[in-house]
């Protein structure tokens, strides 16, 4: 079953006119705002149950080629436009059914896609060492099973069309990927959604609540560094990875953020690219919260929504995602 | 291209192919360049290949049909030439376009006048 929560996110927030900004302009809250009708609206889909890393790809990939095949339905049209319009010196006409069939297509563009996962083991690898991985590589990060997982299904390695490199998925991290037109949004190139996604991450650690049953934050003091992803400890202790991939400017993938992950999956090797890089997670560095990983996406999916100026949020929750097949 | 790749075209009907100053600046420093294999033919519209900075990737797309002839290994070692010099020694493939191939007619292509028109509406 699923269920659909609709929650508004009310902002009278000022428009910020930079691209970008530092880490250090915390009283900005907007890095960019919707210029189309249909980046309006966020959508977050919120996947309650672990699933096969490969699955959660597949959902993904689902959704950006959706967003592909509309942009090239809807950019054939405007060029044919353009053609008759030339072509006729502009006394070319369209009937009126004609139109009201174009004007339908036009309005098909989707909105912008938060999906929120967790996933069974999982070590992925980017773009830039997929040339170099070797075999034993990979078996050695496939035979890694710390004591305390034995329960859990040993880790795949799976390869992925990201920036970055390897990196850890597993049970106790939230994943968020983000599937957005960047067109769709004022002055908001890819290092921008880089950015926008490295800020949000950064207000969650700060913001989420210890507990369920109190009003107390978090707190936790993050930053961005030199290399990838959102750290603490002043910046000596890594708790959230950050890639994305851009095609035709709709994006994917996102970032990972350690919640109540066994660590031993990542310190245990060396990860994204990184010698001597630690890894840590919300609950190592606030041992007396009591976080999960859904009420991290949610907190995250509130951050990036008053990050990117959209005005209503609408979640959906899906526990089975099997749902999907039968709702294409 | 509206999806900011140059080609510039010799009378022999070979080109070079690379990617605009804009699509360098949005992207941030490249740190990994992907591209094809000599001998790939590539149709207009197709991946050409990615381009890899420290947080993101993003697919290169083939101005017009043609084959590789040649790719810009410096970039294995140096890629943050694209950000230096996109538009002269940052190119990425040297390509014998299809016999059929006139660019003044190619879908999609612009020239310098008509891109920099698009980047305005880009903001």
């Amino acid at each position: 079953m699923s269920r659909c929560i609709r929650q508004s996110v009310c902002t009278n927030f000022n428009v910020c006119r930079r691209q970008c900004f530092s880490t250090y302009a915390s009283a900005l809250k907007e890095m960019t705002h919707p210029i189309k009708p249909s980046a309006q609206t966020l959508r977050h889909l919120q996947f309650t149950q672990r699933i096969p890393f490969q699955k959660g790809l597949e959902i993904q990939e689902t959704l950006v080629r959706a967003n592909l095949d509309i942009k090239d339905i809807q950019s054939k049209i405007e060029r044919k436009l353009i053609q008759l319009d030339e072509e006729y010196k502009g006394t070319a006409t369209i009937n009126d059914n004609e139109k009201r069939i174009l004007d339908k297509v036009m309005a098909m563009k989707p909105n912008p896609i938060i999906l929120t996962f967790e996933f069974e083991p999982t070590y992925t690898g980017g773009k830039r060492i997929k040339k170099t991985m070797t075999p034993d590589q990979i078996a050695a990060y496939e035979s890694f099973i710390p004591e305390t997982q034995k329960d859990n299904p040993r880790p795949k390695f799976v390869q992925v069309e990201r920036g970055g490199q390897v990196t850890f998925h597993g049970p106790g991290q939230i994943v968020i990927y983000i599937i957005l037109d960047l067109k769709t949004f004022q002055s908001f190139p890819a290092k921008c959604l880089v950015s926008c996604i490295e800020q949000a991450t950064i207000r969650t650690l700060k913001n989420t609540k210890m507990c369920d049953d109190t009003d107390k934050p978090l707190n936790l003091d993050a930053m961005t560094t030199k290399d990838t992803g959102v750290w603490v400890e002043n910046g000596k202790k890594k708790v959230a990875s950050v890639g994305i991939h851009v095609r035709r400017s709709i994006t994917s993938h996102g970032v990972a953020i350690n919640v109540n992950t066994d660590l031993s999956y990542m310190n245990s090797f060396e990860m994204c690219g990184l010698k001597n890089t630690l890894t840590t997670s919300i609950m190592e560095q606030r041992p007396d919260a009591v976080v999960n990983v859904q009420s991290v996406a949610i907190s995250f999916v509130k951050e990036m929504t008053k990050l990117l100026g959209i005005k209503t949020l609408e979640r959906m929750q899906i526990d089975d995602v099997n749902i999907l097949k039968k709702n294409p | 291209t509206s999806q900011h790749e140059w080609i510039a075209v010799h009378q022999d009907k070979t080109a070079f192919v690379g990617i605009t100053k804009y699509a360098t600046d949005a992207l941030g420093d490249a740190t990994y360049v992907e591209l094809p294999e000599v001998g790939t033919e590539i149709a207009q519209g197709e991946s050409l290949g990615s381009i890899e900075s420290v947080k993101s990737a993003s697919e290169i797309y083939q101005p017009a049909d043609g084959t590789v002839e040649e790719i810009n290994t410096n970039l294995e070692e140096n890629p943050g030439v694209v950000n230096e010099d996109p538009m002269g020694d940052g190119w990425l493939v040297k390509m014998k376009l299809g016999e059929g191939v006139n660019v003044e007619q190619v879908e999609g292509l612009m020239s310098l006048e008509q891109y920099e028109k698009t980047l305005v509406h880009d903001d």
